[in-house]
């Protein structure tokens, strides 16, 4: 199931709004005003709050009724459809890349790098940062990009060679090293 | 002045200022050629590896990144239609129609002189202009920064390319994120912090801009998908004199309206490039041949993007509001290297703001000399398939978000951002509205609470002030006579079309 690219936008501004609400109400018991007039600290996060609701309520119906508000400078919308037909020219069909990947291919690819993010950056305290992000490098280009494994590991080893020459020696940064302790 | 400018060139002209801006030159040709890098990216992930550096060698290298990325931004817009840079869109138009009829050379070429002329142009303006509008800048009370902030950010929402709710959405949004943290007016009132210390100091923006930008530009590219490799083929670099003495008035005119726009704070190099290359098309003598490859077509918007990069710089360096987003992430490298942007700057650092503006001159000749034999070699780069460059990138972003506070607190931040700006890319939500925002929020603030206290409490006291009244009016000039323009414009042509169809039928 794909959900329409108006929905995904409509339900985006919808979340802002309710954040807004969120916030505003957040910021209220953090007072708008101070004992001597002056504004308090809640006062910003109260006024920005509501006008957030406010514009996603607004972009909410607009988007939902399909009538996208008038672009500010026509000349640029125009310029932009030209620039797009003139960038289509040259563009693959929408679907298929230049390595044969179809859009679900391409959405699996997404979802398995930002499944691989997150467990890299949570295993920063077991392996430490270098070693969790090589080997998020390796897994990607292993699993996701299908290169040659000794190239793979090749290409990482060297990257991480570098990465911890130029921030673990040269600009001295105190990079976590985790359990192992290694680099 | 002159005194100032020998200062720039004593600090400009060591040895390992030049080679730092040679190398950010450099950096930046390649950053801004390569689809999915872009100026604002690759300054967000180099500034870590400036750390060691001295704070003018450091920025002198980030700025020849910038600059830098608006030349390699043209080559591929030339050669493969696809603009490395937002400001090289316009580029896309004209520039490969000349490609296609093997005059790839002569396009590259002008947008080099172009280029440069324009930054040479915009530069002198930018020396002239920013110490006097410093002066008056240390005059502005709070009442008129507050004013200042305001027009900044209605140009950014109204100039964003986009629907204005939307740009206005994400401004606010940006804003309503920078007040997370402690309250300025009182010192110890803290905000959405949820106990967390780390959000004690607010959320930091070098951190949101490598997550929005190089982040959530990766996974928007991964699930966009690979282009073919490119195989740009180079048969001549030769431009003849009549293509450059043709394309002299549209350099000119292009500087002109690339700083114009460049020097408003929130406008940026891209809204530059499209508006010069649409004025172009009118008042050109050769606007019949526009969009079919006319090399006017190429020289204006690329003098146009650069004299933009460069006016950037005076409301960054003289008032401390970035004009655009890189100049947003080049703000936050000042705060990092201990310099506060504003007015006072060229009064306590003089030799790293004169030297700053000298190496424009300095890095602006590198690229010409780079630019106009090495075009064929930079297209090289094209070759690499994105699928190599971005686990690099990915490690780029996260390591170089970690030293910047070493802290594991940046790289969580990196991913929730990242998530955001991939979010954004994908919904197609303006992204400079927001990170303006952000960078604004904690000034804009400060702003509000001094105005606050000024007034006792009564805001209203922004009336009193004829220069923020002034600035109000031009901001709201600026955003309600765009709206009003589109509407007349139709109508007059809504009248004209019957009469014309008249006069054919006779």
């Amino acid at each position: 199931m794909t959900i329409s690219p108006r929905i995904a936008r409509a339900a985006f501004s919808a979340a802002l709004a309710l954040l807004g609400l969120a916030a505003a109400i957040g910021g209220w018991g953090y007072g708008v005003a101070q004992d001597n007039g002056q504004i308090g600290p809640g006062f910003l996060p109260v006024t920005l709050g509501i006008l957030m609701a406010v514009l996603g309520g607004i972009d909410v119906v607009l988007t939902l009724l399909r009538r996208e508000p008038m672009n500010v400078i026509d000349e640029l919308d125009v310029l932009g459809t030209e620039v797009d037909a003139a960038i289509d020219t040259v563009e693959e069909s929408p679907d298929i890349d230049a390595l044969g990947r179809t859009q679900r291919q391409r959405n699996r690819m997404l979802a398995t790098v930002a499944g691989m993010l997150l467990v890299a950056v949570l295993l920063v305290p077991v392996t430490g940062l270098l070693l969790a992000l090589g080997l998020l490098m390796l897994a990607v280009a292993i699993f996701v990009e299908r290169r040659s494994i000794i190239a793979s590991v090749l290409v990482t080893a060297v990257t991480v060679g570098v990465f911890h020459l130029v921030f673990g020696v040269l600009l001295r940064v105190p990079l976590p090293t985790g359990l192992i302790g290694f680099i | 002045m002159l005194e100032n400018l020998l200062l720039g060139f004593q600090t400009a002209l060591t040895l390992e200022n030049v080679i730092w801006c040679f190398v950010g030159v450099l950096l930046g040709t390649v950053i801004g050629l390569l689809p999915g890098l872009g100026s604002t990216t690759g300054v967000a992930i180099l500034l870590p590896l400036t750390f060691a550096l001295e704070p003018v060698t450091a920025l002198i290298m980030l700025a020849g990144i910038y600059y830098g990325a608006q030349y390699g931004g043209t080559i591929t817009s030339v050669l493969i239609s696809t603009p490395g840079e937002a400001a090289s869109v316009v580029t896309t138009l004209d520039g490969y129609q000349m490609a296609k009829r093997g005059r790839a050379g002569a396009a590259l070429a002008i947008s080099a002189i172009g280029s440069f002329i324009a930054a040479i142009i915009s530069l002198a303006l930018l020396i002239a202009l920013a110490p006097p509008l410093a002066d008056i800048a240390l005059n502005f009370q709070p009442v008129e920064m507050f004013a200042v902030m305001i027009l900044g950010l209605l140009i950014v929402v109204t100039f964003q390319g986009g629907a204005f709710i939307r740009g206005a959405l994400m401004a606010v949004a940006g804003l309503l994120v920078a007040t997370v943290g402690i309250f300025p007016g009182t010192g110890s009132t803290e905000r959405f912090t949820f106990g967390n210390v780390n959000l004690l100091s607010g959320i930091p923006f070098v951190e949101v801009m490598i997550g929005v930008f190089a982040l959530g530009e990766v996974l928007y590219q991964i699930r966009i998908g690979a282009a073919e490799p490119i195989k740009a083929r180079f048969k001549d670099m030769v431009i003849k004199r009549k293509d450059i003495t043709d394309s002299m008035p549209a350099i000119l005119r292009g500087s002109g309206i690339g700083f114009l726009f460049g020097v408003l704070p929130g406008a940026g190099s891209t809204l530059a490039s499209f508006m010069s290359y649409g004025i172009e098309r009118r008042v050109s003598k050769n606007r019949a041949n526009f969009g079919k490859g006319a090399i006017e077509g190429v020289a204006s918007p690329e003098s146009a993007n650069n004299a933009a990069a460069n006016a950037n710089f005076v409301p960054t360096l003289a008032l401390g509001i970035p004009g655009g987003a890189t100049t947003a992430v080049l703000l936050g490298a000042f705060t990092i290297f201990g310099l506060q942007p504003g007015p006072l700057l060229f009064e306590t650092q003089p030799e790293l703001v004169w030297g700053l503006l000298v190496s424009f001159f300095i890095g602006n000749v590198l690229l010409l000399v780079l630019n106009l034999p090495l075009a064929p070699v930079f297209a090289q780069m094209l070759r690499i398939p994105y699928g190599y460059m971005y686990p690099i990138i990915l490690l780029t972003s996260l390591i170089g978000a970690y030293s910047v506070s070493n802290n594991m607190f940046s790289v969580w931040l990196v991913l929730i951002f990242g998530v955001i700006g991939y979010i954004m890319k994908e919904l197609d939500l303006p992204v400079a509205p927001f990170v303006l925002a952000l960078v604004l929020g904690p000034l804009f603030e400060k702003a509000l609470v001094q105005t606050s206290a000024i007034g006792k409490g009564d805001l209203g006291v922004v009336f009193d002030s004829p220069i923020a009244v002034g600035v109000l009016a031009l901001a709201a000039v600026l955003v309600i006579v765009p709206k009003l323009v589109g509407p007349i414009r139709s109508r007059i042509a809504a009248i004209r079309a019957p009469s014309e169809e008249d006069a054919g039928l006779r």
